[in-house]
C-alpha cells in the first residue's frame, strides 16, 4: 500500500519505514508548496503502554531535485531525540497531558531541522519557540491528552528562515482496500468480473481508523528552485521539482549482551526511500526491493525494465478474462509509465488542454514525485477539483505531486490498466473496462484538515476502535 | 579470501571495539603499534582522525577482504577504511 511495508526488510524496521509522500501547493498558502514525509505504518492508537513515536536513531530526511539531475540540491534533515521524565513509571502520561512543557508527559520528543544545500549543513531556529522544537505526545484519549487540538496546535513553529514545520502523530491520510487488493488483485466494485468471481461491493478503507507519524514542512516557493525565483508560470524551466524522501540508520548497530541497550556506530546508510506511492510496492519485483530502498534515485536506469514492463500489466488480464485485450495485446515498453513515474511528463503530451507537465528537463531516469509548483492548486473541494488527478482532468493533483486526497490507487491502477498510454502512443485504444476500474475506497473526510498540516488530528486510542470487534469475518467471495 | 561472515563479523566487531579500547587509554594505540611490530601501513587516517581522538567512543571494525588487508573501522558518524594484511589476518584468526 503507497509505501506501508512494501518491501522485506523495512517492513520489519516501521520506525524508518517510509509510508508517504506527498508535495503540493499549499492551498491556503499559494506561494508556498508543502511536503510530508509519512512514516511508522499502521498504528493502531490505542497501541500503548509505549506509544508511536520517530526513532532518535534514524535519520530522517526530505530531499528536492530542482535542476532535473535526479540528485537533491537541497535536503532537509530530521533528528529526534526522546527524554523521560520520570524513569521510575511505566506510564507515558503520569496526568493530564497539558501543555507540550508539561510534566506530567513522561515520554517526550524534541527534534531537529538542518536544511542542506550547496554542500552547507545549516541548523534551522524556530522565531520565538523552543529549540530543539517538541513533538506533540500522541492523541491517547480524554483523560491522557483532554485537550489535543491545542497541543498539536502549539507543535507548529515558523522557522526563522521561512519554513513551517510539524513533526508528530497525524490520522492515516492515505485510503486503501488492503484486504482486497491483496487476495489476488480483488476490486471490490469489479468481483464479479475476477477470475474467481464474487459479489460487486464498496471498497473497504482497510486503514480509515490508523494513525502515522508525519513530518510536514511548509516552504517557500521561491527557496525551492534553482534560481531561488518564484517561477514566472508552468512553463518556466524551473517551475519543476522532484521530491523524495529517505529514512538512514547507522552503518552497525551492536547489542550490548546483558544491558538491553544498542550502540550505533558509522555513517548513516539508507534503508528506506519513497517518490511516487507503490513504485517499490507493486512494480518493482521482490528481489529487488530491498535493494531499490539502499539506492539514490539518480540510479533507477537500474530499475527501468520493471516500469517499462510492469507485473501489473499482465495481471490484470489474468485477473479480469477478456475485460483488457488491449492492453494483454500490448508490447511496447511503455512510456507513459516511465515519464509518469521517472522523468515527470512532458507538457506536450498532456495534450492542448494542458500543455503543461511536470517534465524537468533532460532525460535523467529517477524515480521522485514531481510537482510543477506553477499550477494552480484546485483544492480540496474545489472547483476543477478531482481525486484522480490527471485523469480527472485536474493538474493540480497526482501525478503532479500529489495532495492528501489524491486517490492514488485508482489512478495508478487506471494507468496501468492503459489509461496513460494514449499520452504517448495513438495507436492505443484502452479497453472499456478502464473507466470501471477503481479500488472503490472513498477519501476519508476525517482524515484531512484544511490548514497546515493538513493531515488531521490523530485518532484518540480511548475510542479507536468504537467498539469491539466482532469475530473473524471468514467469508468466501 | 571471501568477505567475511556474519557471524565472523560480529566476532571482527568485538575484537575491534575491545582493540579500540586499549588504543583510547594507551597513547599511540594499536596502530601504530601494529605498524610498528608487523609493518602495517595505517593508509587511511589522516592525523586530525588518529583514533585516539575517539576515546570514549566505541570502535567496530570489519575485514572486507582479509587477503587484501581491507578493514573498515566504525566509529561515530563515519567511517575509515584501513588497509593492514597483518592485521586482518591476526583479527581472523582471534576470532576462531
Amino acid at each position: 500500500m503507497s509505501s506501508h511495508r512494501e518491501a522485506p526488510a523495512i517492513s520489519k524496521d516501521p520506525v524508518a519505514d517510509s509510508t508517504d509522500v506527498y508535495a503540493f501547493v499549499s492551498p491556503d498558502a499559494q506561494s508556498t508548496v508543502t511536503l510530508i514525509a509519512n512514516y511508522v505504518p499502521l498504528q493502531e492508537p490505542a497501541g500503548g503502554p509505549n506509544f508511536f513515536e520517530f526513532g532518535d536513531d534514524v535519520l530522517y530526511e526530505i530531499h528536492i531535485d530542482n535542476t532535473g539531475s535526479g540528485t537533491p540540491a537541497i535536503t532537509y534533515q530530521f533528528r529526534f531525540t526522546t527524554t523521560i521524565t520520570d524513569p521510575g513509571t511505566f506510564l507515558y502520561a503520569t496526568g493530564p497531558i497539558a501543555s507540550l512543557t508539561d510534566p506530567n508527559w513522561n515520554r517526550r520528543q524534541t527534534y531537529t531541522v538542518t536544511k542542506v544545500q550547496g554542500g552547507v549543513s545549516t541548523l534551522l531556529t524556530p522565531m520565538g519557540g523552543p529549540n530543539p522544537l517538541s513533538c506533540p505526545p500522541c492523541n491517547i484519549g480524554p483523560r491522557s491528552t483532554p485537550n489535543y487540538a491545542a497541543l498539536s496546535g502549539d507543535a507548529i513553529y515558523r522557522l526563522s528562515s521561512g519554513e513551517m514545520v510539524f513533526a508528530g502523530q497525524r490520522a492515516e491520510g492515505f485510503f486503501v482496500d488492503l484486504g482486497s487488493i491483496f487476495d489476488l488483485g480483488d476490486l471490490r466494485p469489479l468481483s464479479p468480473d475476477q477470475v474467481i468471481p464474487g459479489l460487486a461491493a464498496a471498497g473497504i478503507d482497510t486503514i480509515a481508523d490508523k494513525n502515522v507519524h508525519s513530518i510536514t514542512i511548509q516552504v517557500p516557493i521561491s527557496s525551492l528552485t534553482s534560481n531561488q525565483q518564484t517561477p514566472t508560470g508552468p512553463n518556466d524551466p524551473h517551475a519543476v521539482i522532484g521530491v523524495y524522501t529517505t529514512a538512514s540508520r547507522q552503518t552497525v548497530t551492536a547489542i550490548n549482551p546483558g544491558t538491553g541497550t544498542h550502540t550505533n556506530s558509522g555513517p548513516f546508510t539508507q534503508v528506506s526511500r519513497l517518490g511516487s506511492p507503490l513504485v517499490n510496492e507493486v512494480v518493482v519485483p521482490m528481489n529487488l526491493k530491498d535493494f531499490w530502498n539502499s539506492q539514490p534515485p539518480v540510479n533507477d536506469s537500474q530499475f527501468a525494465a520493471a516500469v517499462q514492463h510492469p507485473e501489473l500489466q499482465n495481471l490484470l488480464p489474468a485477473l479480469y478474462p477478456g475485460a483488457f485485450p488491449n492492453l494483454h495485446a500490448y508490447t511496447k515498453p511503455r512510456a507513459d509509465l516511465v515519464a509518469i513515474f521517472a522523468t515527470g511528463i512532458p507538457g506536450s503530451v498532456i495534450g492542448p488542454s494542458f500543455g503543461v507537465g511536470t517534465f524537468q528537463g533532460g532525460n535523467v531516469i529517477a524515480e521522485m514525485l514531481r510537482l510543477n509548483m506553477a499550477i494552480t492548486p484546485t483544492g480540496p473541494g474545489g472547483a476543477g477539483t478531482s481525486t484522480l488527478g490527471l485523469l480527472g482532468n485536474d493538474l493540480a493533483g497526482f501525478p503532479n505531486g500529489r495532495r492528501v486526497t489524491d486517490d492514488v490507487v485508482t489512478i495508478e491502477l487506471k494507468a496501468v490498466a492503459g489509461a496513460t498510454i494514449p499520452l504517448v502512443d495513438h495507436t492505443f485504444t484502452p479497453d472499456a473496462a478502464v473507466a470501471s476500474v477503481s479500488q472503490g475506497v472513498a477519501s476519508n473526510a476525517a482524515a484531512y484538515q484544511s490548514t497546515f498540516p493538513y493531515l488531521a488530528d490523530p485518532y484518540p486510542g480511548f475510542s479507536n476502535p468504537a467498539t469491539t470487534p466482532s469475530s473473524n469475518h471468514n467469508t468466501s467471495p | 579470501m571471501p568477505e567475511v561472515t556474519r557471524r565472523q563479523f560480529i566476532r571482527n566487531a568485538s575484537i575491534g571495539a575491545a582493540a579500540a579500547g586499549v588504543l583510547a587509554v594507551g597513547g599511540p594505540g594499536i596502530l601504530s603499534a601494529v605498524e610498528a611490530t608487523v609493518g602495517g601501513s595505517p593508509s587511511a587516517l589522516p592525523p586530525s582522525q588518529e583514533p585516539n581522538a575517539q576515546e570514549g567512543s566505541d570502535v567496530f571494525a570489519r575485514v572486507i577482504d582479509a587477503k587484501a588487508g581491507h578493514i573498515k573501522i566504525f566509529v561515530g558518524e563515519r567511517s575509515v577504511d584501513y588497509t593492514d594484511q597483518t592485521l586482518a589476518q591476526t583479527l581472523l584468526q582471534a576470532a576462531r
